[in-house]
């Protein structure tokens, strides 16, 4: 894994993340921020039985969607959704709290 | 900026006190034969903007910071340095730090210097850190000495500036000091709750595996909640806190699953756990975790899916009921409820919950009052005030045109049927209150033509949002911040009902003021009508999330691709059905 590219949208507040893993690096709305190896590896520890499109719930228009991509050296992948979210989605939403000011 | 930003500490207040705003622009929009109604709306509603106290804390902290980059620039104003070297002199002297975290300002420490408060070595090296940029002759060696001269000029000439900017400041911040005490006791609160819930879950796992010692997690956490860090049965079985996973998730049915045809990184990610799991009970064959798959000893050690499934429960179950209880203890929460009794609002349970602090949700509440034994309709406009990005003022449009399309159409046996807009809203007047624990996911239920009269509303609430900016008008936002295009999702659908809303506007107004959708339909075809309502749907499912910008980067080459055959695909056939509806509203036209 090479990097985690993060996007929530949520009616104009969005959040954007980029995590370089290897170099264990991360910019947090445009603002670099500290994160070590534990931090990567809960991230990590969230979304693995995450399947790849939670697909867009009929009429959910104005809900969150959440994109998280995992780059690699052979390519990437892209987890998505809007309006389904995977049963433990708040602890995602509270990792990202956990980078706010 | 600074007033924008205090608006937001009482956003309640500030949209009331400007409510007036919305009404003018509304009827400017609607008409003025619509001000009565409009007025009469707008002033039978309650609003109420909330925020968890984290939201409030970052907002608190700008305003901060403004003030205090206002009253630097101030300082700096006064300085005899050359034009060109003063954001130099400025970086040096305050770091970008703001006058909360004064102990940082690099002057501050020079200050501190000359009046003989810090006196250690290191006290010293900063601050000929920060004077050797602009005299570079100084040392540790000489500094006394050459403070003694005067020679500091640059700097001790804004000093008697610094003093009087730090006095306002202090000022400045004590105004806020009922929000500061507010989050302050807000974070003990859920240090509290936090602590009490991972003591339940912990008491909760001894009586579910009375076996495995966990007693000994309970003694831990009666010291403190930091006792968990590095503790081998707490990082197998417990996580550091209640949103921690624990490294029990990884032998999960689901990681078995990805474990035997899931992507590298995620079977890398179970693999490595499962080894810090055996390492934490003392077997250790090395970082390969084939070794473990086979080995006896590693075999034994393995939990139970009846186990990991428990564990995992409890775990997401101990998280609900900590964010139930803190959002529902949170002052702000009771003053929400006070407001909401103070109208007469009889059926408020569903709404100000913790289900929307947990989700961020802004809506319109479909909510009554009681008079003289009728009930009237009495709408809550609830209102997500942190992060905003200059779309507040853009949001409380959207819903209040929601307000301004809500009718009551008829109550019987205490159930209700409304409508607003294309939806129709049915549902019970629930009159009882409790603090029952609710489910912190997002409801996601819709109704037929929710999806739709979402888009439209929002695109009426755009130009209502535009004349807002033509009367120069803004509540949290000013010229420079307002936002009300392109920034949500609906904006990649609009290519789908843009030319449908200009060419049928008028019978779209008029259908949504009454719900009375036979208007539109008879001018359009009901079939046509739900065939485009179909495309969004369609759309989402192809390009969603980064998908669509790959769609908006292949429009913009002109390449061919099937992100874009897709895209044609959409737009031919919104193009049939926007003929069809041609079709029927010139055949309306000739049979009058």
């Amino acid at each position: 894994m090479n990097s985690i590219e993060i996007l929530v949208e949520d009616l104009g507040s969005n959040i954007e993340v980029f995590i370089d893993v290897k170099n264990i690096e991360m910019v947090f709305n445009g603002k670099k921020k500290y994160i070590n190896n534990d931090n990567i590896d809960e991230l990590v520890r969230i979304i693995r039985t995450w399947k790849c499109d939670y697909g867009f719930n009929s009429g959910s228009l104005d809900a969150e969607a959440f994109y998280i991509k995992v780059n690699m050296d052979n390519g990437f992948e892209l987890i998505k959704g809007r309006g389904n979210y995977p049963e433990n989605y708040m602890y995602f939403k509270a990792w990202l709290g956990s980078f706010y000011d | 900026m600074i007033n924008l930003l205090s608006k937001r500490v009482d956003a309640t207040k500030a949209l009331e006190e400007n409510i007036t705003l919305y009404i003018e622009a509304f009827i400017r929009y609607y008409g003025e034969e619509e001000r009565e109604n409009i007025t009469n709306k707008f002033n039978n509603m309650l609003a109420i903007g909330y925020q968890e106290p984290k939201s409030l804390s970052l907002l608190l902290s700008e305003i901060y910071r403004e003030k205090s980059f206002e009253l630097i620039d101030g300082i700096m104003s006064k300085s005899s340095v050359e034009e060109e070297k003063k954001d130099e002199f400025k970086k040096a002297l305050f770091d970008n730090t703001s006058f909360v975290y004064i102990n940082l300002q690099p002057i501050y420490a020079y200050i501190n210097y000359i009046n003989g408060n810090q006196v250690s070595l290191w006290d010293k090296e900063k601050v000929v850190k920060l004077l050797i940029n602009f005299y570079p002759d100084v040392t540790v060696e000489n500094l006394d000495e050459k403070i003694q001269a005067h020679e500091f000029k640059i700097i001790d000439e804004l000093l008697p500036c610094y003093e009087k900017a730090r006095i306002e400041f202090q000022k400045f911040q004590a105004e806020f000091k009922d929000y500061d005490d507010y989050v302050l006791s807000c974070d003990e609160l859920l240090r509290k709750l936090e602590n009490k819930h991972m003591v339940l879950f912990a008491k909760k796992m001894v009586q579910e595996f009375p076996n495995f010692g966990f007693e000994k997690i309970l003694d831990l956490l009666s010291i403190n909640a930091f006792s968990l860090y590095s503790n081998p049965m707490a990082q197998n079985y417990f996580g550091n806190c209640v949103v921690d996973t624990p490294l029990i998730d990884a032998f999960s049915s689901q990681n078995d699953q990805i474990l035997l045809n899931g992507n590298e990184w995620r079977q890398s990610s179970i693999k490595n756990d499962r080894v810090k799991f055996y390492k934490n009970l003392g077997l250790d064959l090395g970082d390969d975790y084939s070794l473990y798959e086979e080995d006896e000893r590693a075999i034994k050690l393995t939990p139970s899916k009846e186990m990991v499934d428990k564990i995992l429960e409890l775990k997401a179950q101990a998280y609900t009921l900590k964010m139930n209880e803190y959002y529902y203890s949170l002052p702000e929460y009771e003053e929400n409820r006070r407001r909401i009794m103070d109208c007469g609002i009889v059926n408020a349970n569903e709404i100000c919950n913790p289900n929307d602090y947990e989700n961020r949700k802004t809506y319109v509440g479909t909510c009554f009052n009681n008079v003289d034994g009728n009930y009237n309709l009495f709408p809550v406009l609830c209102f997500y005030v942190g992060n905003s990005d200059g779309m507040l003022d853009h949001a409380i449009t959207h819903e209040l045109n929601h307000i301004y399309e809500l009718n009551l159409k008829e109550i019987r046996n205490g159930m209700y049927k409304c409508i607003c807009g294309w939806d129709i809203l049915n549902g019970k007047i629930k009159t009882e209150y409790s603090q029952d624990v609710v489910s912190l996911e997002e409801d996601n239920e819709k109704r037929q033509y929710e999806l739709f009269n979402e888009i439209i509303n929002e695109l009426i609430a755009q130009e209502i949002s535009q004349i807002m900016i033509d009367m120069n008008a803004y509540v949290f936002t000013n010229a420079e911040t307002k936002k009300f295009k392109g920034m949500t999702s609906y904006e990649h659908t609009m290519f789908l009902v843009r030319d449908f809303y200009s060419k049928y506007k008028s019978e779209i107004i008029q259908s949504r003021k009454n719900g009375d959708m036979s208007i539109l339909f008879d001018v359009v075809g009901k079939e046509n009508f739900d065939a485009l309502n179909s495309l969004f749907h369609e759309f989402y499912e192809s390009f969603s999330g980064f998908s669509v910008y790959n769609l908006y980067s292949d429009l913009k080459a002109g390449v061919v691709s099937e992100n874009t055959s897709k895209y044609a695909s959409l737009t031919q056939r919104r193009d049939v059905i926007l003929q069809n509806m041609d079709e029927v509203s010139k055949n309306k036209q000739n049979n009058k």
